[in-house]
């Protein structure tokens, strides 16, 4: 049987819509670049577009709740629950090494194979540095799972003071202007973490409007490479809070369609985002299989 | 000199067939590298691919794409469109590599995994499997008519446009392109049925 003239598009849309390089990719190269060409050839990242100020409530979207607590959780190997360990198990690495934690967790339903095959070259940091949740205890790791809030709250307590006994600068106060261009730092990566927790739990109390404001305020104040897929992912499920679907959707199109192999993209099944790509074809291609 | 605000994210592949906004004009002059980067970086990106830079090596080549394309930038008379320009600069660097990996070849452990937006599992490895039939189909062409198929069909350039960067008279372009789509499509009734799981 011949490919149809309808069904030759859509292979060749589906393989185009395949072939597009991931976030981590382009961030990769686009750091190369940005120390080969310097830095004044780069303007300031732009920042996602700000969503209209919405609040419609408590709406309660318990999925997608879960999705950035997976995504950020399992799927990236950083547990925003309990960031100060994970903070300690990144101490010894270089910035660019902890910027690399935020891909190097495979999906947790994809097999390790997978995983190997996604991250397309591997990454000296992750291949020698051990996986952040291997320094935990097993009491540790089991308490958890349990997730619960006041965990969290105290965590966030703790790295507060810890950085007010250090001397640095609590989130708020760095200088926006000149952290687009920045290289990412370690204390760039704990503020994206509270900032992101924050966020978090303003969606989970129904507060979307806050979510998205500290999303803001993250973008404001930690370069746009660190956490940066969380960050895109965490502000669609803040607009879905919000009941903004159109530009959950258009944000999602926008980050993801053309990095498909983001560990995000199949997370976003189980939010409100509508854009799909379309999956006739390969159902068709599978009925056709069995026949 | 303030510099225009980038995109953050390339636009949609799907988009591919929208009307050039980068052919030639005065507004040539205004272009930044940065500019060309944040619309262009999929499109060279998927071109690299599609004419058989290996996954383990499509960072560098991209790259260097944009190497070349910054140090020629200024020299950009726009005689051409930006992405005529990018095919060409894409395809010269695609050559060297490739030649390069069949002088010496290398293991190509590590493969690019395709995954749609919101797709399941299931549908991922169907995906996956599209692309590496594909481009298995690709192998099997000479570097010719693999770019006229990458930068025609897959990337939707125009007759004009592939003439361009290939040199050929847009009849031409217009005359193989039928042709390959029909071998194409032999070739896929030939291997779907037996290959897919």
């Amino acid at each position: 049987m011949t490919l149809s003239e309808q069904e030759l598009e859509q292979v060749l849309t589906q393989t185009r819509h395949a072939s597009g390089p991931s976030l981590a990719s382009r961030r990769r190269v686009t750091e190369k670049l940005r120390l080969h060409l310097g830095e004044g050839q780069w303007p300031a990242p732009p920042r996602v577009p700000s969503p209209k100020s919405r609040t419609f409530g408590r709406l309660s979207f318990g999925l997608g709740g879960l999705a950035i607590g997976l995504a950020v959780g399992a799927g990236v190997g950083v547990n925003m629950e309990r960031p100060e360990r994970v903070l300690s198990s990144v101490q010894t690495r270089s910035p660019s090494a902890s910027a690399g934690v935020e891909h190097g967790a495979p999906d947790s339903r994809l097999p390790p194979d997978d995983f190997k095959s996604r991250s397309g070259r591997a990454r000296p940091a992750e291949s020698s540095a051990p996986p952040a949740q291997s320094t935990l205890p097993a009491s540790a790791t089991a308490k958890r799972s349990r997730g619960t809030r006041p965990h969290a709250l105290a965590s966030e307590r703790s790295i507060r003071a810890s950085l007010r006994s250090s001397g640095q600068k609590p989130p708020a106060l760095a200088d926006p202007p000149a952290i687009a261009s920045a290289l990412p730092t370690q204390d760039h990566f704990r503020q994206a973490l509270l900032r992101l927790q924050a966020s978090q739990r303003a969606r989970q109390r129904g507060d979307a409007e806050r979510a998205l404001r500290e999303l803001e305020q993250l973008d404001s104040n930690v370069p746009p490479s660190v956490l940066e897929e969380e960050r895109v992912m965490a502000r669609i499920l803040a607009l879905c809070e919000s009941s903004d679907v159109e530009q959950a959707s258009a944000l999602a199109r926008r980050a993801f369609g053309n990095t498909p192999r983001s560990i995000y993209a199949l997370r976003l099944r189980d939010t409100c985002v509508t854009e799909a790509p379309p999956r006739e074809l390969i159902e068709e291609m599978r009925r056709r299989v069995r026949k | 000199m303030p510099v225009p605000h980038p995109q953050l994210i390339p636009p949609d592949p799907d988009t591919k067939r929208a009307p050039d906004t980068s052919a030639p004009s005065t507004a040539q002059a205004r272009l930044t590298f940065v500019d060309l980067y944040e619309q262009h970086f999929g499109l060279v990106w998927r071109t690299l691919r599609h004419l058989g830079v290996p996954a383990s090596l499509l960072e560098d080549s991209s790259q260097e794409v944009w190497l070349v394309v910054h140090r020629q930038l200024p020299q950009f008379a726009g005689r051409s469109s930006v992405r005529t320009w990018l095919f060409g600069i894409a395809l010269n660097v695609a050559h060297n590599v490739t030649r390069k990996q069949r002088r010496r070849p290398a293991g190509e452990p590590l493969t690019e995994e395709p995954v749609s937006l919101a797709a399941s599992a299931e549908t991922l490895h169907a995906q996956n499997e599209m692309l590496g039939r594909v481009h298995q189909f690709l192998d099997t062409l000479d570097e010719e008519r693999r770019a006229l198929f990458a930068l025609q069909l897959l990337e939707g350039a125009s007759a004009a446009e592939t003439g361009q960067v290939l040199n050929m008279p847009v009849a031409s372009v217009y005359h193989r392109v039928r042709s390959l789509r029909r071998t194409f499509q032999r070739w896929w009734s030939e291997h779907l049925p037996s290959e897919l799981p």
